[in-house]
């Protein structure tokens, strides 16, 4: 298997394992209260997931027509999942922090932007 | 001419990897995953059988929540406190816990510490109407005294006694100085001769009342006459049972007949009369709500007494005068309240007095004297609820104690005659500074999944009193784990979920 598309496959696979998981405890907890959160804090598990799902998304190719724009979709909400995560650790809202936030939202924007070009295939 | 060859462009080679390992590499996620879904499965069932949590009642626990209602409670916190955890203004207080799964027994320890409050009790509730409490004794300074002695009899009862006392004294069936504490006894045997002239009592005992008799040539005779107050229904009703140590020997229930004419109902005799009775002490109990009056008693029994509970209604309606109380007990400490303007008025309890200046309030009269014999109280105007540690009568020669007095909060022991307690109190263990740790077993009740657990702590208002508690730790059990016990589990806690689904 050629290493690329091995790496890929790898990152597919941590990428699957990581969101059953999250979803696993969040089924578990939701049947049976008391049986996760007493022992894993199950938000401490959002943003390894959404990284993993961020560069998971990155190796995927972009195709013409209404999946572009599923593309763009899934790619903001995944930033947005980041960015929120972001977010809740930072103390305060200094104007650094206000700033860092700003950029990284800018950037969502632009990439957006960007990818409204329809790729070629 | 040679023919041109086109150069083709030479493919870089790409580095290849064997499948075996990729597809090894990328089932690590996955193990790891099973793995942390075991751990959690095995901390939620436990093979042990043991599930421990501890909770410092600042709501961060996911099976023991904060005491309610929070109005008689305080979050203690290190903004406003050197200790974490919640301190109990009020009585009486509900806890909720959750409980994790198919589990028999729970071991519940408390780590805390009283601020003017001598006695705590905790215990389980049973119903939702919180009616049904299975409390235990918890706290006693009193008994924490190093004048007593925790021991069981020779007959297997447990209690508390003086170090000079026999443990066998728990065995006794003398109630004289004899107190119980959320325990119950064996009534002495007893039977006295008829009177030859009925004696009769003018009351205005108002609802529910507990009489307590010696059979008369194995008879209990009692003609009582009742009135029915309430104007707006037509007929209220009057249920007697007789228990003896708590067998039940009669059950009847009598119509009030009632009215909804201007004035109020007329008075309506009530027999009771049993036969064949064996020595012993009767409990005869009149079941009915507060517009019940109970107007005079008549009785050819020498012995019986009235209480804990004494409820002297007005006579609005039935006599022109107000009626005043006089009653004879050994009670050391009553809580008198009235529930209407005309019953303020201080009360003569023995050698003390007590004054009731407010409707609604209850007023806590204690006795510090060292007379054994019964001692008269008076309250002029009637009107009046008491509850006591012990029983009332309404002519001293028909006094007699048919239980060991009521160990309660005011109790101070020996200074009072009291040299043995019935109770399965256990002496607190001694922690760090002021705290002590009591702790306690309890049943966990099948197919729920919240036990609601009651701390009570008398009189802590009135003492402006308080009890903190830095720490709870319960431990659930239930066997240890085999496949075949663990697959039983897995489908008990599958049928739960389907009964709250």
């Amino acid at each position: 298997m050629d290493i690329k598309k091995a790496l890929i496959f790898f990152l597919r696979q941590c990428m699957a394992a990581a969101g059953f998981l999250f979803l696993g405890f969040i089924l578990l907890e939701w049947f049976m209260p008391g049986s996760v959160l007493p022992f894993i804090d199950v938000i401490d598990f959002i943003p390894l997931t959404a990284i993993l799902f961020f560069f998971a998304f990155l190796t995927t190719e972009r195709k013409a027509g209404k999946w572009n724009y599923l593309y763009i979709f899934i790619g903001i909400l995944i930033s947005s999942i980041l960015l929120f995560v972001l977010w809740a650790k930072i103390d305060g809202y200094s104007l650094k922090n206000v700033v860092l936030v700003s950029s990284g939202v800018m950037c969502v924007i632009i990439w957006a932007l960007i990818m409204r070009k329809e790729p070629v295939n | 001419m040679p023919q041109e060859t086109q150069l083709q462009p030479i493919e870089k080679a790409s580095a290849q990897a064997p499948k075996w390992l990729i597809y090894s590499l990328s089932a690590i996620p996955w193990l790891i995953v099973f793995i942390l879904f075991i751990w959690v499965l095995r901390a939620r069932f436990p093979l042990s059988g043991i599930f421990e949590t501890k909770s410092q009642l600042i709501g961060q626990s996911a099976f023991i929540y904060p005491f309610l209602p929070a109005e008689r409670t305080i979050i203690m916190t290190k903004d406003n406190s050197d200790w974490v955890g919640q301190r109990i203004l009020g009585d009486p207080v509900y806890l909720n816990a959750r409980i994790p799964g198919s589990y028999d027994s729970v071991d519940v320890e408390m780590e805390f510490k009283t601020i003017h409050q001598p006695l705590v009790e905790f215990g389980v509730v049973h119903d939702a109407a919180g009616k049904n409490l299975e409390l235990q004794p918890w706290y006693s300074s009193e008994l924490e005294n190093n004048q007593w002695r925790q021991v069981k009899s020779p007959g297997g009862i447990s209690g508390m006694v003086l170090n000079d006392v026999p443990a066998s004294r728990l065995d006794d069936h003398d109630v004289r100085g004899l107190a119980a504490w959320l325990a119950t006894s064996t009534a002495p045997l007893m039977a006295d001769v008829s009177l030859v002239t009925s004696t009769t009592v003018k009351l205005s005992l108002r609802g529910a009342h507990d009489f307590w008799v010696v059979p008369a040539d194995g008879q209990i005779k009692m003609d009582l006459l009742i009135q029915d107050v309430n104007r707006n229904r037509n007929g209220g009703l009057l249920a007697i049972s007789i228990t003896k140590d708590d067998q039940m020997i009669l059950q009847d229930a009598v119509g009030t007949g009632g009215t909804q004419d201007d004035g109020y109902g007329s008075v309506i005799p009530v027999k009771i009369n049993q036969r064949n009775l064996a020595p012993g002490v009767y409990r005869v109990k009149i079941i009915a709500d507060d517009d019940v009056f109970i107007r005079s008693l008549t009785t050819s029994n020498p012995r019986w007494v009235v209480g804990p509970r004494l409820y002297v209604g007005d006579v609005v309606g039935y006599a022109t005068s107000s009626q005043a109380f006089t009653a004879y007990t050994t009670a050391r400490h009553i809580v008198a309240e009235t529930f209407h303007k005309e019953g303020l008025q201080t009360i003569t309890f023995g050698p003390v007095e007590g004054k009731v200046q407010r409707t609604h309030t209850a007023v806590r009269i204690d006795r510090d004297d060292s007379i054994s014999t019964p001692v008269v109280i008076q309250a002029p105007k009637g009107d009046i609820r008491i509850i006591a540690d012990g029983f009332f009568t309404f002519t001293e020669t028909s006094f007699f104690e048919p239980q060991p007095r009521r160990f309660t909060a005011d109790t101070s022991g020996a200074d009072e005659g009291i040299m043995a307690v019935l109770t399965d109190y256990d002496k607190v263990q001694h922690l760090d500074g002021e705290w002590v740790a009591a702790s306690s077993s309890f049943t966990v009740p099948k197919n729920v999944d919240t036990m609601r657990f009651v701390l009570s702590a008398p009189g802590i208002v009135s003492r402006a009193g308080a009890v903190d508690i830095r720490n709870i730790t319960m431990r659930f059990h239930r066997q240890p784990m085999t496949f075949v016990s663990w697959w039983n589990l897995i489908l008990d806690d599958a049928r739960r979920l389907w009964h709250r689904l």
